[in-house]
């Protein structure tokens, strides 16, 4: 090279760019797959949660089953035993369902494909959670009379007033939770309800969520990609 | 009234995204003539990004968005280099390192050497001749070279010559010093 001018090297310049454009792919690609194998690590407590509550659906399944068909003689036994059945059968499958989902995620989707299948998820798991959770004001009824078994037979007037009452006492507290709820859908408490929402998604797909938002924002820094 | 902020920081921050994806190339440049090594280009492209953002509300739309964006990305750049020197960091160079990825194939040894060449013109230059070298090699005008960097365009022209003859001599050493020893060897 006997002669170059200033002129000459922007062919220089820009392989220089072309290169580091590359380089900034590749970090980027890796940055992306980190963060991935983080979100699916943070889902990983909430799996094992749904796999430990489809163990409890199992069980709550076997004592109701086991009243309804030991105690068919005793109504008060042999609906509480139905309830419990079905409560146990309905909860197996919400786990079963919310571990499925957590499992389909394909995690080499387009990071707006995986955000979506977390807003889904989170809004399924929110939503049966909240069935889950508000049917035990009535069902620790169910539960009681099925865990006492061979108590009693046929139900004592005492007994009965007691059924009642707590049934009473069941239904006050879901009427009072309905209103809570319909008094949060006010858009001046909206604030409130999403961290409400927060709590009931869970720490697992909260922080699933962030890794994704984060990956997001990363990737429209570096130009966006699809 | 806080939903209708909410989306309208949605709206600016996609709008600002999508602006920052034309000046990707931008910050690229500026980060390969500053950056010392591959994870300081990394994260001076950060640096940048982070102070365009912050800048964002102050940005005028009737003027240039890319002489906007070079004059933060330099100005960052030129702060980011003298940070860099008063801490004494290696400057290891683009295309230095072995394992660096903006390394040389070798393919073409001639267009290689023009990079090393290059390389060696913006190492041995202070933050603003770098400037002064990253709009010029990005076919910049004089008028809007003089329009980011603040100066007048005679000023433009006269350290370009200048720094076009720092090219001639630094090209003229290495000459000689590669003619050297052929020199020596032919007359043993």
């Amino acid at each position: 090279m006997t002669t170059t001018e200033l002129d000459d090297l922007r062919e220089a310049w820009r392989v220089l760019d072309r290169r580091l454009a590359v380089d900034v792919e590749l970090r980027l690609e890796e940055a992306r797959d980190r963060r991935l194998r983080r979100t699916e690590a943070t889902l990983r407590p909430l799996a094992w949660g749904q796999a430990a509550l489809a163990i409890f659906g199992l069980a709550i399944l076997l004592l109701g089953a086991s009243a309804w068909i030991d105690d068919r003689g005793n109504p008060a036994v042999f609906a509480a035993g139905i309830v419990l059945h079905v409560y146990g059968v309905l909860t197996m499958i919400a786990a079963g369902s919310t571990l499925a989902r957590i499992r389909s995620i394909d995690y080499a989707a387009p990071v707006l494909a995986i955000q979506a299948r977390l807003v889904a998820l989170r809004r399924w798991y929110v939503g049966w959670s909240r069935f889950v959770g508000l049917a035990w004001w009535l069902l620790w009824i169910p539960l009681v009379i099925a865990l006492s078994r061979p108590e009693p037979a046929p139900l004592e007037p005492s007994q009965a007033a007691w059924l009642v009452g707590s049934a009473l006492f069941g239904v006050v507290g879901l009427l009072v939770t309905w209103a809570v709820h319909r008094w949060l859908r006010d858009p001046a408490r909206a604030e409130l309800e999403r961290r409400l929402d927060d709590g009931a998604a869970g720490r697992s797909l909260l922080r699933a969520q962030a890794e994704i938002e984060s990956l997001r924002a990363m990737e429209d820094e570096h130009g966006g990609r699809e | 009234m806080r939903q209708k902020q909410h989306t309208g920081q949605a709206a600016e921050q996609a709008a600002f995204t999508a602006r920052l994806e034309q000046a990707l190339p931008i910050l690229r440049k500026v980060a390969a003539a500053y950056g010392l090594t591959t994870a300081d280009r990394h994260d001076l492209m950060q640096e940048i990004a982070l102070q365009l953002w912050k800048a964002w509300p102050r940005y005028d739309p009737a003027r240039a968005f890319s002489t906007w964006t070079y004059r933060i990305a330099l100005n960052v750049g030129i702060s980011h280099l003298r940070r860099s020197s008063g801490a004494r960091r290696p400057a290891v160079a683009l295309g230095e390192l072995p394992d660096d990825p903006v390394a040389g194939t070798g393919i073409d040894p001639v267009l290689e050497e023009q990079i090393g060449l290059l390389r060696r013109l913006i190492d041995g230059s202070n933050g603003a001749d770098r400037a002064l070298l990253v709009l010029h090699l990005d076919e910049r005008s004089h008028r809007e070279i003089a329009e980011v960097l603040g100066m007048s365009e005679t000023n433009v022209a006269t350290r370009l010559s200048r720094i076009r003859q720092r090219l001639r001599d630094g090209l003229a050493v290495h000459n000689h010093d590669r003619a050297a020893p052929r020199t020596k060897e032919t007359t043993q």
